[in-house]
């Protein structure tokens, strides 16, 4: 089966109007389509992700240290709420009042119930005000979605400049180690299906907070 | 058939109500598109850059279709080539029954509503839920999409409401954002209780062995990650060689479809996952006629990238939307590619529901030539034969009358002679035949007592002056 | 400079009032102006209905006709210069000879705002123009085609006293497209109802075009609705300005 649509393809291209191209196959220039220097500074990508994210519906908040972060997340997460973790030595963050719920499977009863995530990401890309969330065995793609809140936790060192810088960060060929599946989170979940009517927390969070902080403390490692 | 969308556009253009939606819907992303655009300082190299990358690798598909599935299986995929619509319902029922699947969620897919596939699974009695909330409500109300990115413009929030009430017992308010958290409520129960999602596929990248999901709500993720069975379904054409050039198309397909800079999600799927992901993923890659359009002079139109930039600007599109098309596809790039998929007897109508504006193939952010492809057609449909006689003929008998002179201007004087006792104050109020459709709507202007040639042969005779007046 | 008329079938059958003004306006520019009395019509309605045979016979004419002139060839519509700039490669791709021969024509021919304001940049003030009233213009989507957009407002401009409203959505198509109109009446009615409702909300004396087919699809409706529009030609509107 496989023979015959590749076969298809091949008869296609050798006889039809492709077939000179075919054989003068150009080289990639994909690097044209950068809009931002790879070397763009710090503070300049740092500000360009923060305008880039706030503009998609995402809130930004900024951290000098682990101390103003857990005063932004206790701001943020009412009492009581039902917290799902997904970096490790993070147990600090969650406010007193807060539950820990540990998800390690996503068939896990308890993913439907928590009330709101708190991760790390891989990545940032200041050009969209996109973070980067690879899957995880703390099942950080399932619990940033899940929940109408996810806070998600970006050191400046991980914010690069454009797409593209981001595409060269995808594993080359071969490389086990690479997470089986990522997702680029740009913004709360939305939708305008409806009378064109802009509606947020679709079936993603309705609120997606960026905490970019400058020291974190221990080192967050991905989990 | 062509006759029934003769009658569809004409009940859409009836409808006020619609076309006032239609304006609405497609007004806000082009307005969204132009804006952002700005962001490029050029948009015209992006397009090119778009449309070479595009070329590059249809030109060389069977290569890296073969380098994308090596390294999709490597990483645990499995892999079901469909060289047409049944071949692609049969492997997904297989894997459905193999698995015994009773309960799908799908993710929005033009492919699927391409290939029938809904169906084809709920005759075998699973249960299969679409969860973008544009197709959830015309999958509840039986209807076709409207829009391939926003399928549900068609209905007002009043209408949804309806479709709910009837539907899933829905007993809240009429506006959007309550009808949206009940969707939201009631698909977290079907994703939670789904054995299988399908999601389709914007682009696979060749040297990842990996594919994209792009959607705005979080659908796709539920889809690709939660379900133990995933399954992507594939057109053979939608493949990039590598990430940066993911990039690019990444860059443009949000911005040309909503003016946004991207959707809110992107999930790029790499087979299964231990714990946040899929025990199993398939992926079915999908023919049905791509391959053939490939080898023949159209092949441009497999660039597509199905950001729908081209309805947002289509005159007519505006007017006629997107169910009164013959297939799921619509606007410019479904007056093209419907026909290429199901022939001319089928789809002959939509190439002529065009007035040749111009303005798709200016927009098109992989620089599809559609208004060049729309005249091929047409030149396709007169050459087989697709039009009345009525037609044939008077192109036949204009052409000979255009290659004579002296014909041309007896025939205008004809023309002048004939119509002027049916002409008031200089205006004709009804022709038959095929000029009767244009007095169906309109005047028409008598011709001239003396058209300009005329004129001047007079002039010459009167006065033996020489022509340069 | 010498020029060639490019009458248009349109323009000879139902506006030859605008054709004389091309070819006054063009005269007092110091043009001599040359009409061939063979041409009839470029081929377009059967090119756009996708009858390409038929449109090459009468493109075959056509070059046949204005081989034999030399210098710009003008046309009062855009979609007839597009016709032959555009599309005429298209038609005689097959023969190499036969392509030559219709580039050579093609590459001189020029629609008429293009050709006053790109090639000769008219000082109308200078040569004494004047407008005494508001006009509105149509911006036929031909021009895109051309590679123009903003020579015809430009050149209406150019006319000292007149007042120009902008039309809302000028870029839209009014709806003609050829035998588009007469295929999908219904919505190329609605197409120029959107436009003629446009021209209106202007509160303009005059409706100013550059192609036959587009004033046709628009006055047409609009008589239809028992509102008939003041509508000229641009190059009408030039010599009147240069009081012709």
């Amino acid at each position: 089966m496989d023979k015959d649509v590749l076969q298809q393809i091949r008869a296609a291209l050798d006889s039809g109007p492709l077939a000179e191209r075919r054989a003068n196959q150009a080289r990639s220039r994909s690097a044209e389509g950068r809009l931002f220097p790879a070397d763009l500074d710090e503070a300049a990508r740092i500000g360009l992700f923060a305008e880039r994210a706030e503009s998609s519906g995402a809130r930004l908040h900024r951290a000098a240290d682990r101390a103003r972060l857990r005063a932004i997340i206790d701001e943020i997460v009412g009492d009581g709420a039902r917290l799902a973790l997904a970096i490790t030595a993070a147990e600090d963050l969650a406010p007193e009042s807060c539950i820990v719920v540990p998800i390690d499977d996503t068939a896990s009863d308890d993913l439907f119930r928590i009330d709101a995530a708190i991760t790390d990401v891989d990545l940032a890309v200041a050009e969209t005000g996109s973070i980067v969330l690879g899957a995880s065995e703390a099942c950080r793609r399932m619990i940033s979605l899940v929940p109408l809140i996810h806070i998600a936790i970006v050191r400046p060192d991980q914010i690069v400049a454009d797409l593209i810088d981001w595409a060269g960060t995808l594993p080359a060929a071969g490389d086990d180690a690479a997470p089986s599946g990522l997702t680029l989170i740009s913004g709360p979940s939305k939708t305008a299906d409806i009378e064109m009517e802009l509606v947020t927390g679709v079936h993603g969070p309705g609120e997606l907070h960026l905490v970019v902080v400058d020291s974190f403390g221990r080192e967050a490692s991905r989990t | 058939m062509e006759n029934s969308f003769h009658t569809t556009t004409q009940k859409a253009c009836a409808d006020s109500a619609l076309g006032e939606k239609l304006r609405n819907a497609t007004d806000r992303p082009r307005a969204g598109r132009e804006t952002i655009c700005r962001e490029f300082d050029g948009v015209e190299r992006f397009r090119d850059l778009a449309a070479g990358l595009r070329d590059d690798v249809l030109a060389g598909l069977d290569g890296y279709l073969s380098e994308f599935v090596e390294r999709t299986e490597a990483a645990g995929v499995r892999v079901h080539w469909a060289s047409d619509a049944h071949a692609a319902q049969r492997a997904i029922l297989g894997v459905a029954r193999e698995q015994g699947v009773e309960r799908i969620v799908k993710s929005k897919s033009m492919l699927t509503e391409e290939i029938d596939l809904s169906p084809v699974l709920e005759a075998d009695g699973i249960d299969v839920v679409e969860t973008d909330l544009g197709e959830f409500i015309i999958q509840l109300a039986g209807q076709k999409p409207s829009h391939i990115v926003m399928p549900a413009v068609h209905l007002s929030a009043a209408e949804v409401h309806e479709i709910f009430r009837h539907k899933i017992g829905y007993r809240g308010a009429a506006d959007a954002e309550a009808l949206t958290k009940a969707a939201r409520d009631h698909l977290r129960g079907k994703f939670a209780a789904a054995q299988m999602g399908i999601s389709g596929v914007n682009f696979a990248i060749a040297d990842q062995g990996a594919w994209t999901i792009c959607t705005n709500e979080g659908n796709g993720r539920y889809v690709a990650g939660l379900p133990r069975i995933y399954v992507a379904v594939m057109g053979l054409e939608r493949i990039v060689r590598d990430g940066p050039d993911a990039a690019v198309i990444l860059k443009l397909l949000a911005r040309f479809a909503t003016g946004q800079r991207i959707t809110q999600y992107v999930n790029v799927a790499r087979g299964p996952c231990a714990h946040d992901g899929p025990e199993q993923v398939h992926l079915v890659i999908v023919d049905n006629g791509r391959s053939r359009i490939l080898g023949g002079d159209k092949w441009s139109m497999l660039r597509c990238i199905r950001c729908g930039a081209c309805l947002n600007v289509c005159p007519v599109f505006r007017y006629i939307g997107g169910q009164s098309f013959p297939g799921c596809y619509s606007g410019p790039m479904g007056k093209v590619l419907l026909p290429l998929q199901k022939g001319l007897e089928i789809a002959g109508g939509p190439p002529k529901a065009c007035s040749l504006c111009g303005v798709c193939g200016d927009v098109c952010p992989v620089k599809i030539p559609l208004p060049e492809l729309l005249l091929e057609l047409r030149n396709d449909l007169a050459e087989g034969g697709h039009g009345s006689v009525m037609e044939r003929m008077g192109m036949k008998l204009g052409a000979w009358v255009f290659q004579h002179p002296l014909v041309y201007r007896l025939a205008q004087r004809v023309a002048r002679f004939g119509l002027r006792p049916f002409g008031k104050e200089g205006w004709v109020e009804k022709l038959p035949s095929i000029p009767g459709e244009w007095t169906r709507v309109k005047d028409l202007p008598l011709p001239a007592k003396r058209s300009y040639l005329a004129r001047r042969a007079r002039q010459r005779d009167d006065k033996k002056e020489t022509p340069n007046g | 400079m010498n020029t060639a008329l490019f009458v248009t079938c349109l323009g000879d059958t139902f506006y030859p009032d605008a054709v004389e003004a091309t070819v006054d306006v063009l005269s007092r520019l110091g043009c001599s102006v040359d009409c061939p009395p063979g041409q009839t019509c470029c081929g377009q309605p059967m090119f756009n209905a996708g009858y390409f045979d038929q449109a090459r016979s009468v493109a075959r004419h056509f070059v046949k006709v204005f081989a034999e002139t030399t210098g710009p060839i003008i046309a009062p519509s855009s979609s007839c210069a597009a016709m032959v700039r555009n599309h005429f490669p298209r038609l005689f791709r097959d023969s190499a000879d036969e392509l030559a021969l219709a580039e050579a024509v093609g590459e001189r021919t020029f629609e008429f705002c293009e050709y006053l304001v790109k090639h000769l940049d008219v000082d109308l003030a200078a040569m004494g123009a004047r407008f005494d009233g508001s006009v509105t213009f149509h911006c036929s989507c031909h021009f895109r085609e051309l590679g123009l957009w903003d020579e015809p407002v430009d050149l209406i401009g150019r006319i000292p006293g007149l007042r120009y409203v902008p039309l809302e959505n000028i870029d839209h198509c009014c709806g003609f497209g050829g035998t588009f109109s007469v295929n999908f009446p219904h919505v190329s009615g609605r197409m120029a109802a959107d436009k003629v409702r446009a021209v209106e909300a202007t509160g303009a004396d005059w409706l100013v075009f550059a192609d036959p087919g587009c004033a046709m699809n628009l006055t047409g409706f609009a008589n239809r609705q028992g509102r008939p529009l003041r509508a000229m030609h641009v190059a009408e509107l030039v010599r009147r300005s240069l009081g012709g």
